[in-house]
Order: C-alpha cells, then sequence, then structure tokens
C-alpha cells in the first residue's frame, strides 16, 4: 500500500467501478421507464382492440375519436417505416448483362468493338452474315447472347436493339425493337429480333440495351458490334468511318487506339470464391490491359479527317448534328493478317462516346 | 449464430398469454424485469463486500435469482421461437405490393403487402376473400386447406382475423389497403434483436452466477489478505462486470457482403455473384411490387385473433406493376410459377449455380 503507483491504479480501478455503477443505474432508470411505456401500452393495446371491434363499421374505420384517443399512448413496439432493408443474403437481385464497352472502360480493362455476343443471320437461308455490305430490303434476325451474372434468375428481362451507321455515335437507322427474355441465374440466353433492311442500307452497328426492373448493376447493359475489315492496299479513304455529334452543343472527339483483343484461352478461377476475390480481380485486369496490347511499332496507323490531316493525336471539333467521315491509315509491311485496330472515340471529360475496331485483312 | 424461428402445430402451440397481456409485451417487460432486477441486485452484492459474511450470502443470492432469470429467459425463448407460429406450408410465395413497412420492436422487419391482382379501386372484400386466388390460399386460407374454415384454430379459443395484424397497434395507420378495406398481408424478414438480447443477458447472467461462486471464494481470500486484498476483488469485478456488458456483440449488422462502389475498378462481386452498383435499390419501400417466399404460418402470440403471415420471408425480388397484374384472378397464371422457381432456386440451389460462376467478367475475358 505504500507504493504510489499501486496506489494510483487502485484508486483508479476504485473510480472506473464506480463509473461503472452509476452506468448500471442509469440503465436502471431508462428500462424502468421503458416498462412503464410498455405496461401503459400493453393494457391501451387490449383496450383499443375491445373498443374497435366494438365499433368498428362495415369498412373497418373507426371512430376520429378514438383514434386520437389511442394515437396519442406513447412507447411502441411497431414503428412504420417508408421502407426496408433488406438483408443481402435474402435479397434476390439479378445482374443481367452483355459484353459492354462502358462497363470494361469502368473496369480498367481492354476491351473490342468487335463484340462476341451479337450475331447476324439471314432470315431466308439462315446463315450468318457480316455486319457490313448488307442486302437492301431483306429480313435479317439480330442475335444477341445475354448473360446473367447473380444466382437470381433475370425474369422478364428487355432486349431493345437498334442499327445505327457504321463510326462513333453513327445516326440511327432504325430501332427494330425488342425482345423479352428470362435469364437464368448463372446462364445466358439469346435474344432476337428480326429486321428488314431499308432500300438503301450499307455497314451498320448493332447496339443492345438491356433493361431490368431489379438490376443489381445496370452500368454493364450496353453492348455494342461496330466491325470493319480493312483490306491491305485499297486506295485511299476505303477504310472511312463516320462520327456524329448528337448532342445539343458543340463537341470535342479525341480518339484513343489499341490492339485489344479477346483471350484465345479466358482466364478462370478455380473457385467462386477465388473468383470474388481481389487477387483475383488484380490477375485479371493485367492479362487484359489496354496497355498490354499496344499497335504494332512499324504499323504507324494514324487518323485523318476529310481534308486529309492528321488528328490522331489532337481532336475533331462537331457542331450540334455535325457529321464528319474520317479514314484510318496505316504501313501494312510490318502487320500481321488479323490485326485489330480498336479506335475509342472519347469527350474532353473522358466519357467513352463509341467505337470502331477494324480488322486488318491482308488477302 | 442468430438463431431462427420454428413452426409448430396448432395443438403444440404456446398459449402467449401472461397476466391476460399478449406475448410481445410479456416477453419486453419480462426481460426488461430480469435485466432491471438482476442488475439491481448486483449493486446490492457490491454493498454487501463489506463484510466476507454478508458476501456470502450476497453471493448465494445471486446465484439463485440468476439461475431463476436464465431458466425464464430459456422457456421464453422456447415460446418465441418456436411455439409461437403454427405450420401451414413450409415453403410458399406470394406477389404483391408492399403497402406499408414496419420495425417491430423484436427486431424483425415486416412488409405489411396486398396480393396481386388486387385493385385500390375496385377490389371488393368478398372478391378478395372468396375469389382472387393469393388471398384465398395465402391470407383466408386455413389450417390444413380442408375448408374448414378456422375449426382448428378454435379448437384452442382463437380465431383467424386478418385484420389483426395492423388493429392491434394503437399507432398504425393505415390498418387496410383499398377503398373497400382490405386486410394487409403481414410478412416478417427476421431480425436478431430478440436473440441477441436475450442471449446477451443468459451470458450476463452466467456472469453472474461465475461471480457469485468465485466471490464466495475469494471472500475468504481477501479477508485474510486485507486492504490489497478487497482492493484486487474490487478490481476483478469491475473487468468481469467490464467483459460481460462489452464483450457480447449486441448490435444488428446485416451481412452487407458487397464490394464499395465508390471504386468500381476494384469492386469484387458480392456472395450472389453480382457487383451491386445500385445499393438503394436493396431497399423495398412502400409501393414498390414484390415476388417473395418463405414460411406460411399462423401467427398465435396475439391470439385470439391470428393471422396467417409468411414467416421468415427467404427471398425477396421486385418486379414490374406488369407482372404483378398477370398472376391471375381466380386461377394461377405461369408468371407466378416462373417467379416462385426463381426465388426458390435463389434460396436453395446456390451452391450449385455458383460452380459454374468463375469468371469475374464477361466468359470471353475471364
Amino acid at each position: 500500500m505504500n507504493n504510489p503507483n499501486i496506489l494510483t491504479r487502485i484508486l483508479y480501478a476504485i473510480l472506473l467501478f464506480f463509473r461503472a455503477i452509476i452506468w448500471v443505474f442509469r440503465k436502471i432508470l431508462k428500462r424502468l421507464c421503458k416498462i412503464w411505456c410498455n405496461i401503459k401500452k400493453s393494457i391501451a393495446q387490449r383496450a383499443y382492440s375491445r373498443r374497435v371491434l366494438a365499433n368498428r363499421d362495415a369498412k373497418g374505420e373507426v371512430s376520429t375519436k378514438l383514434k386520437y384517443k389511442y394515437d396519442n399512448v406513447p412507447c411502441r413496439k411497431v414503428k412504420d417505416t417508408s421502407c426496408i432493408k433488406i438483408p443481402v443474403k435474402n435479397r434476390a437481385r439479378p445482374d443481367p448483362y452483355i459484353y459492354s464497352q462502358d462497363w470494361l472502360k469502368l473496369r480498367g480493362m481492354g476491351y473490342t468493338w468487335n463484340n462476341p455476343d451479337f450475331k447476324l443471320i439471314n432470315a431466308a437461308t439462315n446463315q450468318e452474315t457480316n455486319n457490313r455490305n448488307l442486302e437492301p430490303n431483306t429480313t435479317y434476325r439480330i442475335e444477341a447472347t445475354i448473360h446473367n451474372h447473380s444466382t437470381m434468375a433475370a425474369l422478364d428481362t428487355r432486349v431493345d436493339f437498334e442499327t445505327r451507321s457504321f463510326g462513333i455515335l453513327g445516326g440511327l437507322i432504325s430501332g427494330p425493337g425488342f425482345a423479352m427474355v428470362d435469364v437464368p441465374a448463372g446462364g445466358n440466353t439469346i435474344a432476337s429480333v428480326d429486321w428488314t433492311t431499308p432500300a438503301e442500307i450499307g455497314h451498320v452497328c448493332l447496339i443492345a440495351q438491356i433493361s431490368h426492373y431489379d438490376d443489381a448493376n445496370s452500368l454493364n447493359n450496353k453492348g455494342q458490334h461496330n466491325t470493319d475489315i480493312v483490306n491491305v492496299g485499297a486506295e485511299a479513304g476505303a477504310n472511312t468511318f463516320e462520327v456524329q455529334n448528337q448532342h445539343r452543343g458543340e463537341r470535342n472527339m479525341q480518339f484513343k487506339m489499341d490492339a485489344y483483343r479477346l483471350p484465345a484461352q479466358p482466364m478462370r478461377a478455380k473457385s467462386f470464391e477465388e473468383m470474388r476475390s481481389k487477387a483475383y480481380l488484380d490477375r485479371l485486369k493485367r492479362a487484359n490491359a489496354p496497355s498490354a496490347f499496344p499497335l504494332p511499332e512499324g504499323m504507324n496507323a494514324r487518323i485523318l479527317d476529310e481534308n486529309g490531316e492528321n488528328i490522331t493525336n489532337s481532336s475533331v471539333r462537331l457542331a450540334p448534328g455535325e457529321k464528319k467521315i474520317l479514314s484510318l491509315e496505316f504501313d501494312s509491311s510490318n502487320v500481321e493478317d488479323g490485326q485489330y485496330v480498336n479506335i475509342h472515340g472519347i469527350d474532353e471529360s473522358g466519357l467513352l462516346l463509341g467505337g470502331v475496331t477494324l480488322i486488318v485483312n491482308k488477302q | 449464430m442468430a438463431t431462427n424461428t420454428t413452426c409448430t402445430t396448432i395443438q403444440d402451440a404456446g398459449e402467449g398469454k401472461f397476466s391476460g397481456l399478449a406475448i410481445g409485451s410479456t416477453v419486453i417487460m419480462a426481460v426488461s424485469a430480469l435485466y432491471l432486477g438482476i442488475h439491481a441486485y448486483f449493486l446490492i452484492f457490491v454493498a454487501s463486500a463489506a463484510t466476507p459474511a454478508s458476501l456470502l450470502v450476497a453471493a448465494g443470492v445471486l446465484l439463485v435469482m440468476a439461475t431463476a432469470g436464465i431458466v425464464t429467459l430459456v422457456e421464453l425463448r422456447d415460446y418465441f421461437f418456436n411455439k409461437r407460429l403454427v405450420c401451414i406450408q413450409e415453403d410458399t410465395c406470394a406477389i404483391g405490393q408492399m403497402i406499408v413497412a414496419e420495425h417491430n420492436g423484436d427486431g424483425d422487419r415486416s412488409l405489411n403487402c396486398v396480393l396481386a391482382p388486387a385493385d385500390f379501386d375496385t377490389t371488393t372484400l368478398q372478391d378478395y376473400q372468396f375469389r382472387m386466388w393469393q388471398s384465398r390460399e395465402l391470407v383466408f386460407g386455413d389450417l390444413n386447406n380442408d375448408g374448414q374454415g378456422d375449426v382448428d384454430l378454435l379448437s384452442r379459443g382463437w380465431h383467424l382475423d386478418p385484420f389483426n395484424n395492423r388493429s392491434l397497434e394503437v399507432e398504425v395507420f393505415p390498418k387496410t389497403w383499398g377503398l373497400n378495406n382490405l386486410p394487409l398481408f403481414h410478412c416478417e424478414i427476421e431480425g436478431t434483436k430478440f436473440d441477441d438480447w436475450t442471449n446477451a443477458l443468459i451470458g450476463i447472467l452466467s456472469g453472474y452466477i461465475a461471480l457469485a461462486i468465485a466471490a464466495a471464494a475469494v471472500a475468504a481470500v481477501a479477508n485474510a489478505a486485507g486492504p490489497i486484498g478487497w482492493a484486487i476483488w474490487a478490481l476483478l469485478a469491475l473487468l468481469i462486470l467490464i467483459l460481460i456488458i462489452f464483450g457480447i456483440d449486441l448490435t444488428n449488422e446485416d451481412d452487407e457482403g458487397s464490394a464499395e462502389v465508390s471504386d468500381l475498378g476494384n469492386a469484387v462481386p458480392n456472395g450472389d455473384g453480382v457487383i451491386i452498383e445500385d445499393h438503394s435499390g436493396n431497399h423495398v419501400q412502400n409501393g414498390d411490387h414484390i415476388a417473395f417466399h418463405g414460411r406460411h404460418v399462423i401467427d398465435t402470440g396475439h391470439n385470439p385473433g391470428c393471422w396467417n403471415e409468411i414467416h421468415p420471408i427467404r427471398a425477396i425480388t421486385k418486379i414490374a406493376k406488369g407482372t404483378y397484374d398477370q398472376v391471375g384472378f381466380e386461377q394461377k397464371a405461369n408468371v407466378y410459377d416462373k417467379y416462385c422457381a426463381a426465388l426458390h432456386t435463389f434460396s436453395n440451389d446456390k451452391a450449385t449455380i455458383t460452380v459454374g460462376l468463375t469468371h469475374q467478367e464477361h466468359p470471353g475475358v475471364g
């Protein structure tokens, strides 16, 4: 007891002990109030129930006076609310999606406009067709594979289709319509519409937009299929694409190019749990980083405007509604057959406006 | 691990009465009284530590009180979890519109719904009770689906009163829905508040038993050791108290289980396989059209007026108004089976589905 350190500690412990006692007292007082309120409420409820049963009219209404009297009983076990949060384990939310360039950009991965989820089929021959050089007044079936990454099925999923001019923000040719599909949990299904081409038709961009009432992730719902074959040795200006400004104000469009293409052997996790891990995501991002897919050095790919001016590292200014035709040129000697050239149109804020994928054909 | 409710037979259902008061109030009051009584006595127990003899007596009384408290709590829990809900069907499904949500005193969250395809203006109580197949079966259906009304409930002196689930609550409005005052179908997502509190109280009381036994032993030693012994004893008691009070998790947090989406580039999927971009969509708000499934039971806890409900809700999804309208009036339509099957799969076959989900992005990416 003569040791001041021990004495101080003991005094501090006693102080803490009394603080704990005060805390318990406060709890007791609070509980006493609660008990009193609950007793009052229980008695009032019983009385109210009896009065309601006795006074309810044909529509179950009770008098305003009775309502007022019992409305003012304090303390309640039930609290009405406008919304409730559902525990995640009970909340069945589907995630219908398509190969979406917008989503992959958000995720920091490379992407191509040669969308693997689209097919264009000639309805008469049932043969798959390329999306360029379409025949006029012919019916095609546009098919899009819709996936679902959730353990809840994506029922009544709507898929809207559009066809646009080949290019970036190309003009609308038609909205062929929509399809309703049920996508199984963790699976996929095909949404399709028939589309009859107009009298003048050439090369188109296909767009599918998914909408679902309870979609967990609506950022991966828009997919575009926008490809062309670039023939080596074609005359200058042949490898063209359209850019258009559909906004009310002027817009500067910048361009980025890369050679990203889908991996021949896509990565897979060993388990569902591994798939959900950050480590798997990091590996996936490394394998699909756009910087890992540069254009060949000797290709010297460049985008030219209508005057033949190189705008690869600058931008093109578009007035509202203005349309321009741009072209891609490159040195073909160091390029292999099947080389991808992804051209991404981006505005000043970094927003992805659209893009095209040109595939080199050396034959 | 939270305790979940089970359902029982009408014969084995608890009476749910205590001194003429409903079980809900009784449980709350009993738990409060236990909490208060034991804590109050704990103060006396501390004060009694003045002499070894008084401490020994106090320890004995505390031992008896704490044991009695645990027995009472176990009884209450048994009624609350096992003898309150009478089974109708283990797994059923409903499509409806949420009219008003409730936070309940026991930690449950209630969805008071009207069942499809009821219409606010035109659906009559007659139609809702006798013609519309969903409400006929789920809200007004009897225990054995034998068309015998509430004969089974009457055997216990109870009766089916679908209006009772809201009329019992004094302050809540609306109590019914539509121009023709249709009863609301009361369904609950189980919370853990009652379970947490009663478990915590049992933990505290168990601690008191240990403390009482230890105190009796320490009393003799402390007496021999003098003032230092008493100080150590006080410190020990304080530590035990703090451990008991703060060592038990009384929170009622959900397992969010989802990614932080402020940085979409680094978000990873949750246990359902999805990156939830729209977290506010996890809420269900009044007016939403919903499909859900769970156990169909009769809640007898507020007898004599009992009501049918789905408790617990195991899975819930939002649907479009168009789907609500297509459920079928007198006969169920395919859309009902389609949604029910999907919800059932979500709850029961998750492990099978996730086997194939080994790609985080599009299958062509990986």
